[in-house]
C-alpha cells in the first residue's frame, strides 16, 4: 500500500530567517533551591526538610512538599500540597482570574525570566464510579496552566518551553512544572526551508523507513524545539514538526517526525 | 525522603512484528527500559523483561499470567504496544466495551480483556468472559502505554466513526472486570505517542513512583504532552467511592493501601487531565 498523506493542517513559514540558538543552565545547587523555597513561601518550613541527590535530581521536601531540579535541563517540579487535602470537589474560578494567580506566582518566583503567553487551561478531572462502571461524582480537583513562549516570531514546541501552574480548589498554587532553557548566546541568522521543502522531507523519511498507508497530518508546525524534562539540550534550533496519526484500524498509532528548519547554515542574514 | 517498599517488576514491548503485520513502534523498548532502569536505580528488583517475539499473550492471560515469566509475578508491570478500546451496541442502547492490544509471538498476535472471536469481536456479548485476571498473583500496579488503553468518552478523538463507538466508554467499564487484586492502572484516552519527544515518560514515571511520589499524580505528570496531544489516565479500585478515589489520590510506593480482590471491589475512580 502506498504512502499517502492526509494534511489537517500545512505547515507556515512563520519565519524565513531564524537563528540556532546557544542555550546553557545555570548550575544548580542547594542555595539555587533554597532560594526558590524562599520565594515558594515555604522558607519557614524548610529547615525540616530533607535532601537528595539522585541521579540528575535534586530534591528536597518532606512528607507534604517536593520540589525538584533538574541539574541537565534545569527543568523545575513541585508539590506543594498533597492531592488528597484539595478542601473542595471542584475548581470554580473564572479563567482570567486563574492566570492572574498564576502570573502572580511566577513573578514571585522569578522564572521563567521572559514574556509567557498563556497556551490553555487543563483541569485534573476526578471521576467515580460503580462496580458495573456506571457514572457517579464528578470533580475538578485543579486547574493546570501552560504557558509558552516565541523566540524571535517562532513558537517553541514541543515537550519543553513550557511553564505549566497548578491552582487547587481554594485558589492556591498546588504545584507546577517547568522546562524552560534560558538562551546563553543568541546566533546568527540563517535561511530556513521552506514548509514544502519540510514536506518532501517528511515524505522521504517516512518512505525510508517502511511506512506506508493513509497517514493523517494533524499538526505541521515551524517552530523551535526545546526536548524534555530529563534531557540535556545544549542548542535551541529551528525545526518543522509534524504530529501523524493513524485512523480507523483495530489499533492506531501516533508519531511526531522533527524535521530540521535548517538547510544552508552557512548562509547569514 | 519517604521509606518505600522494594517491588518486583516486570516490563513487555514490541517494536517490530515480523509475525503478526502490525505497524513497527520505534520506541516502546525505550519506555519500558526507562521504567524499568529507573525502578531498578531505587534497588527495585527487575524481575522479567520480555520483548519482541518474547513477549506474549500467555502474559497476561487469566489462567498463565502466574507462569514463568507473566504479569501476575510481579508487583509492578509496565507494557508498551500497540492497542485500543472498541465497543458494541447491546440491546436497551447499552455499550460493551473491551480493550485489545498486540503481540508478534507464536503464541498469538492479540489479547483482550475479554474472549474474542476471530473477527476481534466478543464470543459472548450478552455474558461477556474475561480474558485477563489482574492481580489474583502479585500484580498491584501496570502501565498500559498503548493508544486508548483507557478510554474516557470521545476525550482526545477526532475520527467521526471512533467518537461513535466510544462515546459512552469509560475505563473502569472496559477494565472493571479484570480487578483482582491490581490497585491502579495507568493508560491513556485517545492516541498515546511513539515519539523520541515523549519517550522519556518510561523513565519519568519510574523516577517518581520508584522514590516513593503518588502514583497517579506522577504518571499524569509524566505521561501529559500538551503539544503531542497525549491524555494519560489513571485508574483505581476501592471498597468504596471515597476509598478508590482516595486511592487514586494517595497510593504510593511508600504508603500502599489494602489490595482487594474482585468481590471485595465497591467502585472505581479515574483520574485525568484535559
Amino acid at each position: 500500500m502506498a504512502l499517502s498523506l492526509t494534511f489537517d493542517e500545512m505547515p507556515e513559514m512563520v519565519a524565513e530567517w531564524a537563528a540556532i540558538h546557544e542555550l546553557r543552565v545555570p548550575p544548580i545547587d542547594r542555595r539555587t533551591v533554597a532560594g526558590l523555597l524562599d520565594r515558594m513561601g515555604l522558607g519557614d518550613r524548610s529547615g525540616g526538610f530533607t535532601w537528595e541527590k539522585h541521579l540528575s535530581w535534586l530534591t528536597t521536601g518532606d512528607d507534604r512538599t517536593t520540589v525538584a531540579i533538574h541539574e541537565l535541563s534545569g527543568g523545575l517540579r513541585y508539590r506543594l500540597r498533597p492531592l488528597q487535602d484539595e478542601p473542595e470537589r471542584d475548581v470554580a474560578t473564572a479563567p482570567s482570574r486563574l492566570e492572574e494567580i498564576a502570573r502572580g506566582f511566577l513573578d514571585r518566583l522569578g522564572r521563567p525570566n521572559e514574556p509567557l503567553a498563556l497556551e490553555r487551561i487543563t483541569y485534573l478531572r476526578a471521576q467515580t464510579t460503580a462496580r458495573d462502571g456506571s457514572l457517579l461524582t464528578p470533580s475538578t480537583l485543579d486547574a493546570g496552566l501552560i504557558f509558552t513562549r516565541t523566540v524571535d516570531e517562532l513558537p517553541v514546541i514541543g515537550p519543553g518551553g513550557l511553564a505549566m501552574v497548578k491552582i487547587g480548589t481554594d485558589d492556591t498554587v498546588v504545584g507546577g512544572r517547568e522546562i524552560w532553557r534560558p538562551i546563553a548566546r543568541r546566533g546568527a541568522k540563517v535561511r530556513l526551508r521552506t514548509p514544502d521543502e519540510s514536506i518532501e522531507l517528511l515524505r522521504s523519511r517516512l518512505a525510508a523507513s517502511g511506512v506506508d498507508g493513509e497517514i493523517h497530518v494533524r499538526k505541521a508546525r515551524q517552530g523551535y524545539g526545546e526536548l524534555g524534562i530529563e534531557e540535556e539540550q545544549k542548542y535551541l534550533e529551528p525545526c518543522y514538526a509534524f504530529l501523524l496519526e493513524t485512523v480507523g484500524g483495530l489499533v492506531d498509532s501516533k508519531k511526531v517526525e522533527v524535521i530540521s528548519a535548517v538547510s544552508a547554515p552557512t548562509t547569514t542574514a | 525522603m519517604a521509606r518505600v517498599a522494594q517491588m518486583s517488576v516486570g516490563g513487555y514491548w514490541i517494536n517490530h512484528y515480523k509475525i503478526c503485520g502490525q505497524a513497527q513502534t520505534d520506541y516502546c523498548g525505550s519506555l519500558v527500559g526507562g521504567f524499568a532502569g529507573a525502578m531498578k536505580a531505587r534497588g527495585h528488583n527487575i524481575a522479567v523483561i520480555r520483548s519482541e517475539d518474547a513477549a506474549s499473550p500467555r502474559h497476561w492471560g487469566a489462567w498463565t499470567d502466574k507462569q514463568p515469566g507473566g504479569v501476575d509475578t510481579v508487583e509492578f508491570a509496565f507494557l508498551a504496544t500497540h492497542g485500543g478500546t472498541h465497543g458494541v451496541e447491546m440491546p436497551g442502547s447499552k455499550w460493551l466495551y473491551w480493550a485489545l492490544f498486540t503481540f508478534d509471538s507464536k503464541d498469538g498476535c492479540i489479547w483482550a480483556t475479554i474472549q474474542l472471536d476471530g473477527q476481534q469481536r466478543p464470543m459472548t456479548p450478552r455474558t461477556p468472559n474475561p480474558f485477563m485476571r489482574l492481580g489474583e498473583g502479585r500484580l498491584r500496579w501496570a502501565v498500559l502505554d498503548f493508544c486508548r488503553s483507557l478510554q474516557v468518552g470521545v476525550e482526545n478523538e477526532r475520527d467521526v466513526e471512533t467518537k461513535r463507538q466510544l462515546a459512552e466508554s469509560n475505563p473502569a467499564l472496559t477494565w472493571g472486570r479484570c480487578f483482582d487484586g491490581v490497585h491502579m492502572l495507568f493508560g491513556f484516552t485517545g492516541l498515546a505517542s511513539d515519539a523520541g519527544w515523549t519517550a522519556q515518560r518510561g523513565a519519568s514515571f519510574g523516577q517518581r513512583a520508584a522514590k516513593g511520589e503518588a502514583l497517579a499524580e506522577s504518571w499524569l505528570d509524566e505521561a501529559y504532552s500538551y503539544w503531542v496531544d497525549d491524555i494519560p489516565v489513571v485508574l483505581a479500585c476501592g471498597r468504596s467511592e471515597k476509598e478508590s478515589a482516595e486511592r487514586l489520590k494517595s497510593e504510593s510506593l511508600a504508603g500502599i493501601a489494602p489490595t482487594l480482590h474482585g468481590p471485595d471491589i465497591g467502585a472505581f475512580a479515574y483520574l485525568s487531565r484535559w
